[in-house]
């Protein structure tokens, strides 16, 4: 298992280092740009490299895009700062083997190689949790529900028909009723008549 | 839409000068003559010449003038004057009544006719004193119609009176003056396009160088005035130039005096001949025939005229009667039965200083005493016809005749050449005021332009000002904010974890994953992260979500963008993105937002439509405030684009096209 380190913070780096050598791997090149590390990548062809995302010369993201786009056999990855969903999706595009925070790293880094090891994806938890919007306090059945199939479901309780409701949200009359069946299955309701605005009215009028 | 106005405004300019342009188009006559007055059933009546001899005439003129004078229509009185005036003349006819109704009308009304019917009058006066004799009193009269023309009437009544001077001048011998009138009339009547009186008052030249001798002159300005009466087609004028002919021949002896009578005679049998003129022509015949030795014949046509020259009041048509008479008596080789007559007749014809008269009355006694072989009779008469002959022409008189003649062509051709730069003058006016009109119109145009624009450069001006004050005043605002979140959240935390340093590890470090969340939440607000590397769609996606989640408003999208321009425009696109969704979400009110941005062949689309409540657009921009929406439209112009923003009580829509750079 030959592994290659790229960090532009010598601590962060060193840090780093130590850790994945205290859990028994051997780490065969270290460097503090993006350039020399897609370089090592190109010539050494390590089994794994952990990259940071912020880099001097070229990012994590862009190393990630070359190993992608030439099919190389190393698996890339990204211990970085960035919990933003936006960030971690670029670099799902380039199928990226892991994606870890800095701040979880301790936790993280061992699950992921083992992970990646394997052979499978490993995304921190954490980022994940992200995106999640804090309303436990309300209806639990209704946090099944994605936003726009709540904003439907509002709008049902305001005995609004489907295709009222599709002008009203900008969207089309199939996209509401698609929403609509998605809503019935999601609530487990049974397929009747009106069904659903009679929950609606019931629940959130 | 002011383009279309301008043009339409030249239009009618142009419409204008080229009316006024077509105005003049035949180039002598000046004042064309204007469509006939309209008459009521009297003024019809005093028209027709058959009721002159109708018993209740003066009578119908005399009561319709009263009329008019007594409702003070002075005009009106003098326009039926002129109508029975012209029947009258028309018409040959001398009324001694009618003469004095005139001259009690002008003694008192003179000064309030207008000057159109005054010539008028003026013009029939003389020629009813004309016809009765009296020559001083027609020339007085005649001379005091020629006013200065201003129309159509003044004109051709003016013509009227030079031409019957040009007729009296002759008769009482004074050829220059008769010469000078003539020419004259032959000019006024050239202005108004009268080609008939144009051949008469040639004619009267004509026969004023006819009665000088100049015969060859004479028969040239006679075919030139023939060539004109046949062009008008006037009757008068075509027998009038026949008759001068006739006399011509016949004073000429011409070989062709018997021919030309006889087509004469047919001339007037075709067309619709007076009486009077009939036995002018008539009488040319008589002596043709007596002449030729056919008495029967020409006595004949004498008993069948007799009446008519009994009756008839026209001094020349007796007098024609009476010569060709005189040709047939003496052709009999009677002595004339009216010998007497003649004789007794001269005195008064001397008085009147009428010349060609006298000759003619000479010429019948002279042939008579011949006849009656009174020889020292004859001699007598001989040696007075050649003074009165000689009153009429001598030869400085001719050389005169011509001078004049050649003095009014090069007057005339003055005239011509002072009317063609007049309207020159005109026509250069004309364009002149034209090219002034349109310079002042475009001036007007232009200055109105730059006014608009002026307008437009200050409340651009204003409106940039105040963006850029606000502009500061935002970043100002901005770096506030992040100094309170740097002072409030992050230093606040490093105190506290400060403090707690010591305690529990678990603790410490729950504590700097607070401080990174702050640090992380300062940064996101500031700039997207990472924005140039994951590019455009899926950082409005997150910034939709974002708001969706934090406002509970729902925004759809609609986004096919593969990533055309740069980073940096991509950013600017951005913040137009969620600063329209800002400004939706404070004011409009709106059930749901919808972001669209499209890549066409030729431009990139943004859209940012909401169904909110609206508002008034250009107020708002011009407001002072509404920095939001002047970002929109300052950020479109930096990444070389335009937006439209438009807004109802339906919603608002903002739109932006970006050109594609090819």
């Amino acid at each position: 298992m030959r592994i290659l380190i790229a960090d532009d913070h010598p601590f962060t780096l060193m840090g780093t280092k130590g850790f994945v050598e205290s859990l028994g791997y051997k780490v065969e090149d270290i460097c503090s740009n993006g350039i020399t590390a897609y370089n090592l990548i190109n010539t050494h062809q390590p089994n794994i490299a952990i990259l940071d995302i912020n880099m001097p010369g070229m990012d994590g993201l862009e190393v990630l895009e070359k190993v992608y786009r030439q099919k190389l056999k190393t698996k890339v990855i990204l211990l970085t700062m960035h919990k933003e969903m936006t960030v971690f999706k670029k670099a799902n595009q380039f199928e990226v083997s892991g994606y870890i925070l800095k701040e979880n790293a301790q936790e993280d880094l061992q699950l992921c190689l083992e992970a990646v090891k394997k052979g499978n994806q490993y995304i921190s938890k954490n980022l994940e949790n992200d995106l999640l919007i804090d309303n436990s306090s309300e209806n639990d059945v209704l946090n099944k529900l994605t936003f726009t199939e709540k904003k439907i479901l509002e709008l049902i309780a305001q005995q609004k028909t489907s295709k009222l409701i599709a002008e009203m949200l900008f969207i089309s009359e199939k996209t509401v009723e698609g929403h609509r069946t998605n809503i019935i299955n999601k609530l487990e309701l049974p397929k009747e008549k009106n069904v659903l605005l009679i929950w609606a009215s019931k629940h959130l009028s | 839409m002011p383009r279309n106005y301008v043009q339409y405004l030249l239009f009618c300019f142009l419409v204008i000068a080229l009316s006024c342009q077509s105005g003049n188009k035949s180039q002598s006559v000046v004042y064309s003559k204007p469509p006939e007055e309209k008459s009521d059933t009297v003024e019809t009546y005093l028209k027709d010449g058959k009721k002159l001899a109708d018993k209740n005439y003066v009578k119908t003129y005399a009561v319709r003038i009263e009329k008019h004078i007594k409702k003070g229509e002075i005009d009106s009185a003098a326009r039926i004057l002129a109508i029975v005036g012209e029947t009258y003349y028309v018409n040959y006819e001398l009324n001694q009544e009618f003469i004095n109704t005139q001259l009690q009308f002008l003694k008192t009304y003179e000064k309030q006719i207008s000057v159109r019917y005054l010539s008028n009058l003026y013009f029939h006066i003389g020629s009813q004193y004309y016809e009765k004799g009296s020559t001083d009193s027609a020339i007085s009269f005649l001379n005091k119609g020629l006013v200065e023309p201003t129309d159509y009437y003044t004109t051709f009544y003016k013509g009227n009176c030079l031409y019957m001077l040009s007729i009296i001048y002759m008769n009482i011998g004074q050829h220059d003056k008769s010469i000078e009138a003539g020419l004259k009339a032959q000019r006024e009547f050239e202005m108004v396009g009268d080609t008939a009186r144009q051949a008469d008052a040639l004619d009267a030249v004509g026969g004023m160088l006819r009665v000088s001798r100049d015969y060859d002159e004479a028969l040239k300005l006679n075919s030139k005035a023939y060539k004109l009466a046949l062009l008008s087609k006037d009757t008068n004028s075509i027998i009038g130039t026949c008759l001068s002919r006739l006399s011509l021949y016949n004073e000429m002896k011409h070989p062709n005096f018997f021919a030309f009578v006889d087509s004469a005679v047919v001339f007037a049998n075709q067309l619709n001949v007076s009486k009077e003129n009939k036995i002018l022509i008539y009488s040319y015949k008589v002596s043709q025939l007596s002449q030729q030795k056919k008495l029967k014949e020409a006595q004949q046509i004498l008993s069948e005229y007799k009446d008519i020259y009994q009756r008839t009041t026209f001094l020349n048509a007796k007098e024609h009667y009476e010569l060709a008479l005189a040709d047939y008596e003496a052709a009999k080789g009677l002595g004339s039965p009216n010998i007497k007559q003649y004789e007794s007749l001269i005195p008064e014809i001397k008085k009147n200083k009428d010349f060609v008269r006298l000759c003619i009355y000479y010429q019948i006694l002279k042939d008579d005493a011949v006849q009656k072989k009174n020889y020292e009779r004859a001699y007598e008469y001989q040696s007075l016809l050649e003074t009165a002959s000689d009153s009429i022409t001598n030869i400085k008189m001719r050389t005169k005749v011509k001078e004049l003649d050649r003095k009014y062509q090069v007057e005339k051709k003055e005239q011509q050449i002072i009317l063609q730069q007049q309207e020159i003058t005109q026509k250069n006016t004309y364009i002149a005021l034209l090219v002034a009109s349109l310079s002042g119109l475009l001036l007007a145009v232009f200055a109105y332009y730059s006014w608009q624009r002026q307008k437009l450069l200050r409340q651009e001006k204003t409106n940039s000002m105040n963006f850029t004050k606000q502009l500061l005043e935002n970043t100002e605002d901005e770096r506030k904010r992040i100094a309170s979140d740097l002072h409030d959240s992050i230093s606040h935390e490093l105190l506290n974890l400060k403090s707690i340093f010591s305690q529990d590890l678990s603790v410490v470090n729950k504590k700097i994953d607070t401080i990174i969340n702050d640090i992380r939440g300062i940064s996101r607000n500031l700039h997207p992260v990472m924005f140039d590397k994951i590019g455009l769609v899926p950082n409005v996606e997150q910034l939709v979500e974002r708001i969706q989640n934090q406002n509970n408003f729902f925004i759809s999208t609609d986004m096919l963008y593969t990533g055309v321009l740069t980073s940096a425009d991509e950013l600017q696109i951005y913040r137009i993105i969620q600063e329209a969704l800002t400004n939706i979400i404070k004011y409009a009110k709106a059930h749901a937002a919808k972001i669209t941005v499209l890549e066409e062949k030729d431009k990139i689309l943004i859209e940012i439509r909401d169904n909110g409540k609206g508002f008034d657009v250009k107020q708002a921009l011009n407001s002072g405030k509404a920095f939001g929406l002047h970002n929109i439209i300052e950020r479109s112009r930096v990444i070389g684009g335009e937006a439209n923003i438009s807004s109802s009580l339906e919603g608002t829509i903002i739109t932006i096209n970006i050109p594609r750079k090819l």
